[in-house]
């Protein structure tokens, strides 16, 4: 039996479901999946025994860009957790319908980006376009007065 | 080999001969660096030549000499290889004589291995030897032979850039010889006006002025409607037309039936805009015109090419820099190929079979006791003879002929009924399938020799790197095959065999390796060891007996085959950017596979709409000769009723028929009938 | 300024030279060409922002910004795709789980997109005036082409 008992605790009110866990992670224990416009992150059940391919690594936890992994040592005789799962809903692209991102993703982008640059109102904005359609958007304009050139 | 890191060499793939550096390591070839020194692509390279490393690396190539046996292919050794292809070829000989033998040299292969190819074919006795030029530019060497006197580009590519007026007709260059489009851009920066004709809208139509898509097939009319339109406006230059050609009068003459209305109904061009390239064409002090494929390959291609050259003529835009006819050629040496004789009808240096004076004089030239007198069979021509049996052992050398020659189904069975077939190439092709033995070839970057470009220039290649496994240079195997045949070849390698065509080729005269190992080559004709090249062909006089060109008029004729009830569309071909030929290289090419992965048809949005198909849809294409599938592509890049299809997939030419030009024995290509239905 | 890859678009011919240069050096192209509506084809890359949002939002400081322009360390990326998600031009791509991005071929004269392309539309220059840039561009090689061997000149009273 192992000693460690630490146990892998997503905090559910700063995690913003990026998925940096999900490609930081060596083992794969921590995945995604999208349905709809929900995404689901699962993070691994802790036996409370010590787990063999976790080795606690906290390669997860580096990679989190809101701290929302921390690490806990359960008093007394450690409890099983079962598989640990978040979900978050979806922001679908403005432009083609598709979902991709979450509404956090996007909150923590805007608020970010709006401290360097002003950013315009809502509803008119690129941000709420999936890259995609970014690169088209931009493409299209880019394009628009050659085109009328050529169409003449 | 000599050691050079970057080695410099020559593009492999379309006929510019554009120049970069191979970078070396380990004996394999690990990089591109390019060359901003080179005079014609100026350090550029298309997506094809940047993807070169793919061809050279990959895990196909053919690295052992291979024999069909009843359980599959079997790896045997040269010695018996080449035994085996000797015994095969002197069987027949014997057996059925000469003309029961054909062979088909490579436009992809040098000058020196077509040569020696051609002469193995002409000491064996048959002039069954050709090479795939008949199928892309055959009718160039008849229409512009007639003309000019030669079926060769008269300016080179950066004369463009001198061009007041470029007329594109047939050619979409900006996908299929993109370093073009630098110089035609540099044109248009001087205030060029650029024409471009083309029933499709390509990317080559974005460069235009004026764009005319006419109706695929009416070149003729078009041309002599322009013609019309210049002769009674009296743009015509007098002074060049009197002084310089011949049959003025019979081509005005036939002229006048031409005018803007009555062209306009048949090429489907507004009658303005026939007049307006008219009159931009002739009025401009220089004028060039582009041509390619969409003139050549037609039932009309030399009708199309002498209409062309009538034009140049009768406006005197040739023999000067920035003005003349520039066919874009398809492969790196189809131009080169046909000057060392690799055609049925002509011997190295356009000598024609059947005068005795040219037979006299290769015949001095190879101590050969007899050549065969009559012009032999044509590429097209060989596929039918072996289907019915007349041709009993064929020698293809880099060539897929069941994909790049029309009717596919048919050229199969043609190769079926072969006693005995030869395929010498860098990859198992679909043609090699079918052979009984394969020589495995080395690529352009691993053997030495002399390559001529389309504009006339003619580069020396050397290796860089050496073969795949047992992979020998086509001359090498050539040599060793002569030996087996009992031919007496004196050469020891590329260099020694240029010497001897130096002496074939009056336009090679002053053409030796060292030669052209310096400044990027020679641009031919360079008939003695002091000449430096002739950029620009006519200057003073052309290369007719009596130096004037001859004007010679044609008529518009109907493709072979247009639409009607049964197959309501008409089907055209071509190329596109991120693939090649037939197919054998760019389709092992991942990163140009992955961009273009399958066989699509373009079908304009209107005639999807009636049929219901949507984009990305699996369709069935069929003709009278067979049906293939392709994806469906909505655009109106065609226009309705017109179909297109790139011939870089297996089952284009499925669908293609064998309708010969008369004079050029080029297939219709352009133009078949066809009906589609989802699949 | 930061230095960026434009495209003359008038002169773009869609043959995708850009691309395959790219990938064969960068293994993964950089660089993304599409075709608009069959009339003008636009290749789009990293715009080497002045004030990169990429940057802004990374919180590993795998991409840093300042006078010397934008620096990424590929080895402090955390796949977060949070630049992914700022990138308003939609070129910031993660490849292998890490953000790729166009460095313009660092150690190189001129990136390979660039010198590779046929048709000249590409160009390597800093952002200033993008639009002053292209006629600047344009000026320079018609005084060029025009000092090129001269043609025979427009024909006259025939």
């Amino acid at each position: 039996m192992k000693e460690s008992t630490r146990m892998l605790v997503p905090e559910e009110e700063k995690c913003i479901g990026c998925r940096a866990c999900t490609s930081a992670c060596p083992e794969k224990l921590i995945t995604f999946s999208e349905e709809g416009n929900m995404r689901s992150i699962s993070f691994p059940a802790n036996c409370g025994t010590g787990c063999e391919l976790c080795e606690l690594c906290e390669l997860c936890a580096l990679a989190c860009p809101e701290n929302a992994i921390s690490f806990i040592f359960p008093e007394g005789e450690s409890e099983n957790v079962e598989k640990q799962t978040l979900d978050f809903e979806l922001v679908s692209c403005q432009k083609c319908g598709t979902p991709f991102a979450t509404i956090r993703e996007l909150e923590k982008v805007r608020t970010a980006i709006s401290e360097k640059v002003p950013l315009p109102p809502k509803g008119d904005f690129w941000v709420e376009l999936c890259p995609g359609c970014r690169q088209e958007v931009f493409r299209e304009r880019q394009a628009e007065a050659l085109i009328r050139e050529r169409t003449v | 080999m000599e050691e050079k890191n970057p080695q410099p060499t020559i593009c492999p793939y379309c006929s510019l001969g554009c120049g970069f550096y191979l970078k070396l390591e380990a004996g394999k070839a690990a990089g591109i660096r390019y060359m901003p020194e080179h005079p014609v692509n100026e350090g550029s390279l298309c997506p094809k030549g940047n993807t070169v490393l793919e061809v050279l690396n990959h895990p196909d190539r053919l690295k052992y000499p291979l024999k069909k046996t009843e359980t599959g292919w079997e790896r045997i050794e040269w010695e018996e290889a080449l035994d085996l292809a000797a015994a095969k070829l002197k069987g027949s000989l014997e057996e059925y004589g000469p003309d029961s033998l054909a062979f088909l040299g490579s436009a992809k292969c040098s000058n020196e291995e077509n040569y020696i190819f051609q002469k193995i074919a002409r000491l064996l006795g048959t002039n069954n030897v050709d090479n795939c030029a008949r199928l892309c530019h055959a009718s160039t060497l008849t229409g512009l032979g007639k003309t000019l006197g030669t079926g060769a580009m008269t300016n080179p590519i950066s004369d463009l850039a001198c061009s007041e007026c470029i007329f594109v007709i047939g050619s979409n260059f900006a996908e299929n010889h993109p370093a073009v489009s630098r110089r035609v851009l540099e044109a248009k920066e001087k205030g060029a006006f650029v024409i471009v004709a083309d029933p499709r809208m390509t990317p080559t139509s974005w460069l235009a002025d004026l764009s005319l898509r006419l109706v695929p097939g009416t070149d003729v009319a078009l041309l002599n409607g322009m013609m019309h339109v210049i002769v009674s406006e009296g743009l015509v230059d007098r002074e060049f037309a009197r002084e310089r050609t011949k049959g003025f009068a019979e081509l005005e003459n036939v002229l006048q039936r031409y005018d803007p209305e009555t062209v306009s109904r048949i090429t489907g061009i507004p009658s303005a805009e026939i007049i307006k390239a008219a009159r931009a064409y002739a009025r401009a002090g220089t004028a060039a015109i582009v041509y390619s494929m969409g003139i050549t390959q037609h039932i009309s291609g030399t009708d199309n090419v002498t209409a062309c050259a009538d034009l140049a003529l009768i406006c005197g835009h040739i023999g000067k820099k920035g003005a003349g006819i520039l066919p874009l050629r398809g492969q790196n040496n189809v131009q080169g190929a046909c000057d060392m004789g690799a055609l049925s009808e002509f011997f190295p240096g356009y000598g024609k079979v059947g005068d005795p004076e040219a037979a006299g004089r290769m015949q001095a030239l190879w101590g050969a006791k007899k050549l065969p007198e009559s012009p032999g069979l044509t590429a097209t021509e060989i596929v039918g003879a072996a289907g019915k049996g007349k041709i009993k052992t064929l020698y293809v050398m880099g060539e897929d002929l069941v994909n790049s020659h029309p009717d596919s189904s048919r050229v199969k069975q043609a190769l079926e009924n072969l006693d005995f077939l030869v395929v010498q190439d860098i990859f198992m092709n679909d043609t090699a399938e079918y052979a009984d033995l394969v020589l495995p070839a080395a690529s352009f970057a691993e053997k030495e020799g002399s390559f001529t470009s389309t504009e006339r220039r003619v580069q020396w290649l050397e290796p860089a790197l050496m073969p795949p496994g047992e992979a020998r240079a086509d001359l090498e195997i050539l040599f060793r095959l002569a030996e087996k045949l009992g031919l007496d070849f004196p050469y020891r390698d590329a260099g020694e065999v240029l010497e001897e065509i130096s002496a074939a080729v009056p336009a090679y005269g002053g053409i030796a390796k060292e030669r052209l190992k310096k400044d990027f080559g020679l641009i031919w004709p360079c008939p003695d060891a002091g000449h430096t090249g002739t950029p620009v062909l006519h200057t003073d006089s052309f290369m007719t007996p009596d130096g004037l060109a001859r004007l010679v008029p044609v008529e518009h004729r109907s493709p072979a085959e247009t639409p009607g009830p049964d197959y309501p569309f008409l089907l055209t071909t071509g190329r596109t950017v991120l693939h090649y030929n037939a197919g054998s290289m760019s389709r092992r090419c991942k990163s140009l596979l992955k961009r273009e992965a399958e066989l699509y048809v373009e079908i304009h949005p209107a005639d999807a709409r009636t049929m219901e198909i949507r984009e990305g849809n699996k369709l069935v294409l069929e003709s009278r000769r067979g049906s293939t599938k392709a994806t469906a592509r909505l655009t109106e890049r065609v226009s309705p009723g017109v179909l297109f299809l790139p011939f870089h997939f297996p089952g284009t030419n499925v669908l293609t028929a064998d309708a010969l030009d008369r004079e050029a024995k080029i297939p219709e290509f352009k133009v078949s009938a066809c009906r589609i239905r989802r699949g | 300024m930061p230095k960026a890859v434009y495209a003359d678009l008038s002169r773009c011919i869609a043959c995708h030279a850009c691309e395959l240069a790219c990938e064969r050096e960068n293994e993964n192209s950089r660089i993304s060409l599409q075709v608009v509506r069959d009339l003008a084809a636009v290749p789009v890359s990293c715009r080497q922002c002045e004030t990169p949002l990429c940057a802004v939002v990374c919180p590993g400081e795998a991409l840093n910004y300042g006078d010397s322009g934008l620096e990424y360390d590929s080895e402090k990326c955390t796949g977060c795709r949070l630049c992914v998600l700022a990138c308003p031009f939609g070129t910031a791509e993660l490849r292998a789980g890490v953000m790729e991005r166009c460095d313009l071929c660092q150690g190189k004269e001129t990136p390979a997109c660039v010198a590779t392309c046929p048709a000249g539309a590409l160009f390597c220059a800093e952002a200033e005036s993008i639009g002053g840039n292209i006629r600047a561009r344009r000026a320079e090689r018609i005084k060029k082409a025009l000092a090129s061997p001269a043609s025979a000149g427009r024909r006259v009273n025939r």
